[in-house]
């Protein structure tokens, strides 16, 4: 406890961001119990009202409440950032471990892989699926789930290459262990902290781009809400009703920044273990 | 330090310079008007351009045998009579004398001729047809200089209101895109890609001599710099968005809606069994609270119960309106009589049109009231336009169908042999009546015609019709006399400058 204290004290990144994160999970989690009005319901006595005691942050031009609204899209940002996550950590670091274990033609094949999909803009990729298999929530996660792989693959692979030469995996080669158990038992380990960072910039990552897929009207489909969405919405209000897009910017700039700072706070810890 | 001293320098030259701009020199001797469009042109010559933006400007230009009421009726223009024979097989024209060009040259038949010949690909310098829309034209004739033959081929019920299109002088056809020349109240000063159109008054115009000396049409691609323009008064007329008419200052600008002559309904598939029941279809048109919808999302849009826009004042038939009132009631009842209480079906809507999207979302609301449960499919336009307008699988739809000058055009959508008769509409009445239609030459009886056929179309329900949503445009209260007509066409010969 002590400890946590003094990290919380010296490492104010770590905290704000974890701050963030938090603040914003447990609105996830409330959406889930409560929420203050029907999201998803039009209402014309309510159109485009300000913020006031019966609606936090005003109504939209169809009347519905945005604060709600907000709740409930947190949903589906912490989904698709969570699926971007799973994917990089199930299909991105075996591959990369993989890879940079083995190296010779299949960490060339890896390399070149990933090098292809570096190569296209992330968000075009992300189109390109998207008008190939339609519009809609599961493709807009799988297309973000399939962006995180080069990612993390490529930092797992770095970190392979590094460590494969090592005198203790040397040994276990050498005393027979296979090969399946030296990656996953003795090397990944070794990658712990790299990959706390690499996911917390993912997610972030991750909720960035659904939010600009749906702003172009490609991620999350009406009625159901997504913060990308809200934000295009509210762009045709700007001058009348500025509160719909200061809701939806706000939403979306403080889990962008909450992750980012988080990811940067743990790198820090984690370097700051090693020096010691 | 140095870098933000530079830059707060450099801002702050800046902004004197935009203070102290000199207002430019040749404003205060011509009476002019700056008007913001949203796009470029496609063609400047007016056989060539397809484009709708490119059409309204470019009317300013041009007169055509015909033009068109503030309510759609075809009245003469450059055409001083036209007799149509019996059969509908020969169409005399007699010209309107005198009519002189842009370039000062009189207009006799041989540039009509030239006109409708290069159209159809039949000049040295036009060998291809430019359009399929005068295909019905076998040959023209010019006994002389002030009369028109056109010998037809077939039946084209639709011609006269295709005698709208631009006459232009004789040979003048390939310099059109660069140069246009024809006879309207205004002439062409001037054209840079990107940036607009300049016009001058046509001083010899065979009409009502405009007002206005000079008239700029200015490209606004971002609707925010538009609208910043128009505030401050760079611009005096623009098309505005619903929310961007919230904000104007009234005391110095006029919001007009103009009609679009679209009908915007929720198509329902006769395939899907719920819909071939007539009750159904009632209980739905009376589930709807259109005034709601027009008011939240095109408030000033004519409401509708057929598909026809009351813009078009002349064939539109006013016992269709109010119809079906609003009713949750009555359309609980209807429901119940039919058998259908727990309604469900689902509602295919383009996502790349959030204007139907938003409609689709109140449907839904107010459906639920009386019981019926729509689902949204959202499809994105090129699903649509597969399944939908072409494959019809789906169960209903919404979308605008938009209206042309024609009433056949616009009514026989729900004709059983209709190519795109997506809502497998078939009613044998009807098509005898649009058929019927089609060889009346007399004005006053075809429109009794197709009167009925709207009212036939409301009785049975065959859709919901919503509304012709309307455009809104701002005008600077300095000016006064902007009309809006049943299609797209910002007339700036009738605008005049406030003293």
């Amino acid at each position: 406890m002590k400890n946590f204290k003094k990290i919380a004290k010296e490492n104010k990144t770590l905290t704000i961001g974890a701050i963030l994160v938090l603040f914003l999970f447990s609105l996830m989690i409330l959406s889930f119990i409560y929420l203050p009005h029907p999201p998803n319901t039009p209402s014309s006595a309510n159109q485009l009202k300000p913020p006031s005691a019966t609606f936090w942050l005003g109504t939209d031009h169809l009347g519905r409440d945005v604060f709600s609204r907000i709740l409930l899209a947190s949903r589906t940002a912490f989904l698709v950032g969570s699926a971007s996550v799973v994917a990089g950590l199930l299909l991105g670091v075996p591959l990369g471990l993989a890879g940079g274990y083995f190296g010779g033609w299949f960490d060339a094949l890896v390399l070149r892989l990933l090098d292809a999909m570096k190569a296209i803009p992330s968000l075009l990729l992300a189109l390109m699926l998207i008008s190939v298999f339609g519009t809609g929530m599961s493709v807009t996660i799988l297309a973000i789930a399939v962006l995180a792989i080069p990612l993390y693959a490529r930092m797992a692979r770095n970190s392979a290459i590094q460590l494969k030469n090592l005198d203790y995996i040397q040994w276990t080669k050498m005393i027979g262990i296979p090969s399946s158990r030296i990656l996953f038992v003795h090397l990944l380990p070794n990658l712990r902290s790299s990959l706390l960072v690499t996911a917390s910039l993912g997610f972030a990552n991750a909720v960035l781009t659904e939010a600009g897929l749906s702003y172009l009207g490609l991620g999350v489909q009406p009625p159901d809400p997504s913060w990308g969405k809200m934000l295009s919405e509210a762009q045709n209000n700007l001058f009348n009703a500025p509160w719909l897009a200061f809701a939806s910017g706000l939403a979306i700039t403080l889990l962008v920044l909450g992750f980012n700072l988080l990811g940067d706070g743990l790198r820090d810890l984690s370097d700051l273990h090693r020096k010691e | 330090m140095k870098r933000i001293l530079l830059l707060l320098m450099i801002l702050t030259v800046f902004l004197f310079s935009a203070c102290n701009q000199e207002p430019p020199l040749d404003v205060p001797s011509l009476k002019s008007v700056v008007v913001g469009i949203p796009q470029d042109f496609d063609s400047l010559d007016p056989h060539r351009s397809v484009a709708t933006g490119t059409q309204e400007v470019m009317l300013n230009l041009f007169s055509g045998l015909i033009t068109i009421t503030l309510d759609g009726e075809i009245i003469n223009d450059l055409a001083e009579e036209i007799e149509v024979s019996e059969d509908l097989m020969t169409y005399t024209v007699k010209l309107k004398q005198p009519v002189k060009f842009h370039n000062d040259q009189a207009m006799t038949s041989k540039d009509v001729a030239y006109t409708f010949n290069r159209l159809n690909g039949r000049t040295e310098d036009q060998p291809d047809p430019l359009t399929a829309n005068f295909n019905a034209i076998e040959s023209i004739e010019t006994p002389d200089d002030e009369t028109v033959i056109f010998k037809m081929n077939r039946v084209d019920v639709a011609f006269l209101s295709k005698l709208m299109i631009a006459i232009i002088p004789e040979g003048s056809g390939p310099d059109q895109a660069k140069e246009p020349i024809g006879a309207g109240p205004f002439k062409f000063d001037g054209y840079t890609a990107g940036v607009g159109i300049d016009m001058l008054r046509h001083d010899s115009y065979h009409g009502t001599l405009p007002e206005l000396e000079k008239v700029e049409f200015k490209i606004y691609t971002d609707a925010n710099t538009g609208f910043l323009a128009l505030q401050v008064g760079e611009v005096d007329i623009l098309n505005l968005t619903l929310d961007q008419t919230y904000s104007v200052d009234q005391s110095k600008i006029t919001v007009l809606t103009a009609p679009q002559n679209m009908v915007q309904l929720i198509t329902l598939n006769f395939e899907f069994e719920p819909f071939q029941n007539l009750k159904v279809r009632q209980a739905l048109n009376h589930a709807i609270n259109k005034e709601e919808i027009i008011e939240m999302l095109a408030p000033g849009s004519p409401q509708l119960d057929t598909n026809y826009s009351p813009i078009m004042g002349y064939y539109y038939n006013k016992d269709t309106e109010d119809y079906y009132d609003y009713n949750p009631d009555k359309a609980k009842e209807l429901l119940k009589a039919a058998g259908y209480e727990d309604l469900t079906f689902s509602l295919k809507v383009p996502t790349e049109y959030p204007f139907h999207v938003d409609t689709a979302l109140l449907l839904q609301a107010q459906l639920e009231n009386v019981g019926v449960n729509m689902k949204l499919l959202p499809i994105e336009w090129n699903t649509w336009l597969s399944e939908v307008y072409e494959s019809a699988l789906y169960e209903a739809s919404i979308i605008g169908l938009t209206g042309k000058l024609d009433p056949d055009t616009i009514l026989n959508r729900f004709e059983t042999t209709f190519l795109r008769n997506f809502y497998n509409y078939s009613n044998s009445y009807y098509d005898d009546l649009i058929e019927q239609a089609r060889k009346t030459a007399d004005p006053e009886e075809r429109r009794e015609i197709y009167r009925e056929a709207q009212m036939i179309l409301t009785e049975e329900a065959v859709a919901i019709f919503i509304m012709d949503p309307t455009l809104y445009r701002a005008v600077n209260n300095r000016l006064s006399g902007l009309h809006t007509y049943p299609i797209g066409f910002i007339d700036m010969s009738t605008v005049k400058i406030k003293d």
